[in-house]
């Protein structure tokens, strides 16, 4: 199964945001969307997810073109993560959490099912939150809130998930954990598409990486293979370490080869 | 197992009860106090005695419509400070301070003073609701569904001006030389001297409007996250403001046309009700109309004081209660609003 957006263009106030960018995700795949800030990352895993007007008729999913509203039955299909969790009331995590089922449920009231508790209490303790489920989530770090917004991401239960840099402003064991939950969760069906600016974690947990540049998709491919030195210094500006150890590829960058981007 | 892993109880089970009880307590209340006070029981059992005959007229075509609008208003007030505080996801949206009400009451006056009710009784409600509709507009408008408070409040203030400058010059121009002394009553609102004719305006714009707002819950839940997410949920957004407008736009607007402009309650009533139901703002909606209910009839209550001598507007209970909360709200938010 694929779901995809074709030769996207989209210009916002009067500036080019994307150039003929088409973005794919399979399921059972981790796809990783890498690329400098302002490059367009975000607004491609928006269009896919439906949120950029414009781009909305080039969705398909097993080639059916997606409605031009948001839809209940594609919402229990594509999850979106944003990469700000924004909170409008100070409510607890594992309601937060169960926000995720809201797309399964038919009818205005939509109680939970013994199933739905099952799902919520599974993607928390997944994404190792289950200690803070009767926490406001407006009083947890940056880095907790992060991993609330993915358990609630993941208690959908969908195909495919779209997450907007899930791992900024985690500590290194929680960027580990949410990787392999990722690669798991992509093992068992799930097809994920994850924006991310971590090179070592990108060559590490992905099948597949997109570097994108000034709103074109530039590179695509086998993570090693696109994420070269060549590759980064000229669309990151920056000289890499590229090694191999024994738990995988690393990339580190060393050092800046230019002052500013030009 | 630490403490902290029982599920939390989001809904207080007592709160349903609280509220239908104290509801009905004052809605009780209401049908006794007043400047003739009527033994309920006795009337009921047929021992008032000679004065049965003038206590039951009072109490039928008095107190029992008077109670009945006090509960469909307040209802409503609670209901749309619910529903438009989840949809702008702000603690200070509601009615009255959004300019809803005074648009809604612009509309009842020029209906009402300008001789519509005579060709089409349906005028009055209509008039407020068309008025009540606009102002919404305006606000969505000025504000968008985005806004900070401090801009969602300046466009309150912007559409409350407007509406109140243009009624008092409709109720000045009014071909009836008495129609500019009830700007009072169209300012600050009051439930004293409706009947059931009143009544009737109101109820089946309730029954339309109600139960569309109940059904908000779901929509209002999933905006908690943001609008992206909510519209990632699966939830239309525009369709959920065009029935929040046209939902609070028709019980606000019809209420408004037969008890004038009552700030506050739609800010009270969810904040007061908020730490009950978990924060949550699907929950929230259906206890604010009960809540509002309770509140209005309270103040209505309260306007009745005999200590007071005469009778106070129902607006002026209602503001001297709210203005403390809206200044607190205000106080807490204060690093929020620039």
């Amino acid at each position: 199964m694929t779901l995809e957006a074709t030769s996207i263009n989209l210009t916002l106030g009067g500036r080019t945001i994307l150039t003929d960018a088409s973005v794919r995700v399979d399921t059972g795949r981790v796809i990783g969307l890498l690329g400098p800030n302002g490059a367009g990352k975000s607004t491609l895993l928006r269009s896919l997810a439906g949120l950029e007007p414009s781009a909305e008729s080039k969705r398909t999913l097993d080639g059916v073109a997606a409605p031009t509203r948001a839809n209940r039955e594609w919402a229990c299909k594509v999850a979106y993560l944003p990469q700000t969790g924004d909170l409008s009331w100070p409510v607890t995590v594992r309601e937060v959490v169960a926000l995720g089922r809201l797309p399964h449920h038919t009818g205005p009231w939509g109680s939970q099912s013994a199933q739905d508790r099952a799902i919520v209490d599974l993607a928390m303790q997944q994404a190792d939150v289950n200690s803070l489920a009767n926490r406001p989530a407006d009083a947890l770090s940056g880095g907790e809130r992060a991993r609330v917004m993915l358990a609630r991401a993941l208690a959908t239960e969908p195909d495919y998930l779209l997450a907007d840099e899930p791992v900024a402003g985690l500590d290194p064991g929680h960027q580990l954990q949410v990787m392999e939950l990722l690669r798991a969760r992509a093992g068992a069906g799930m097809g994920v598409l994850v924006v991310l600016h971590d090179l070592t974690l990108a060559c590490r947990y992905c099948d597949e990486v997109m570097l994108l540049y000034a709103g074109r998709v530039v590179a695509q491919g086998r993570p090693v293979e696109v994420l070269n030195p060549d590759n980064m210094a000229k669309v990151f500006g920056v000289r890499v370490l590229a090694a191999d150890t024994p738990d995988g590829p690393v990339r580190i960058p060393m050092a800046r080869l230019r002052e500013n981007t030009p | 197992m630490n403490a902290s892993n029982q599920p939390a109880s989001v809904q207080t089970p007592w709160l349903w009860p609280v509220l239908v009880t104290t509801t009905v307590a004052l809605f009780v209340a209401s049908l006794k106090v007043g400047s003739a006070p009527i033994p309920l029981w006795d009337l009921a059992t047929g021992n008032a005695g000679p004065e049965a005959a003038t206590l039951s007229l009072i109490l039928a075509e008095i107190r029992l419509p008077r109670a009945i609008l006090a509960v469909f208003v307040g209802g409503t007030l609670g209901l749309c400070g619910a529903v438009l505080q989840g949809l702008l996801r702000n603690p200070l949206a509601e009615p009255g301070l959004l300019g809803a009400s005074s648009a809604g009451a612009l509309g009842a006056v020029i209906a009402l003073y300008f001789g519509l009710t005579a060709t089409l009784p349906l005028a009055l409600p209509l008039g407020g609701i068309a008025g009540a509709v606009l102002g919404i507009m305006l606000i969505l408008f000025l504000a968008g569904r985005g806004a900070r408070p401090s801009t969602l409040i300046l466009a309150g203030v912007a559409v409350n001006s407007l509406a109140g400058a243009l009624t008092a010059l409709a109720l000045n121009l009014a071909p009836s030389p008495f129609a500019s002394l009830e700007i009072v009553f169209w300012m600050l609102g009051s439930l004293a001297d409706r009947s059931f004719e009143d009544v009737t305006i109101v109820l089946p714009f309730v029954l339309l409007g109600w139960p569309i707002l109940l059904m908000l819950r779901r929509p209002l839940e999933a905006l908690t996250l943001g609008e992206d997410v909510a519209s990632s949920l699966g939830f239309d957004l525009r369709h959920l403001q065009l029935r929040v407008v046209l939902a609070t736009g028709l019980t606000v607007g019809a209420c408004v046309s037969v008890s004038g402009n009552i700030g506050f309650v739609g800010l009270m009533v969810p904040h007061l009700l908020r730490p009950w139901v978990g924060h949550h703002p699907g929950r929230l909606v259906a206890p604010s109309a009960l809540g509002g209910a309770a509140l209005l009839l309270g103040a209505d209550l309260l306007t009745r004081s005999p200590v007071l001598g005469q009778e106070l507007k129902l607006g002026v209970v209602t503001a001297l209660l709210g203005a403390p909360l809206f200044l607190h709200l205000l106080w807490h938010l204060r690093t929020r609003l620039l």
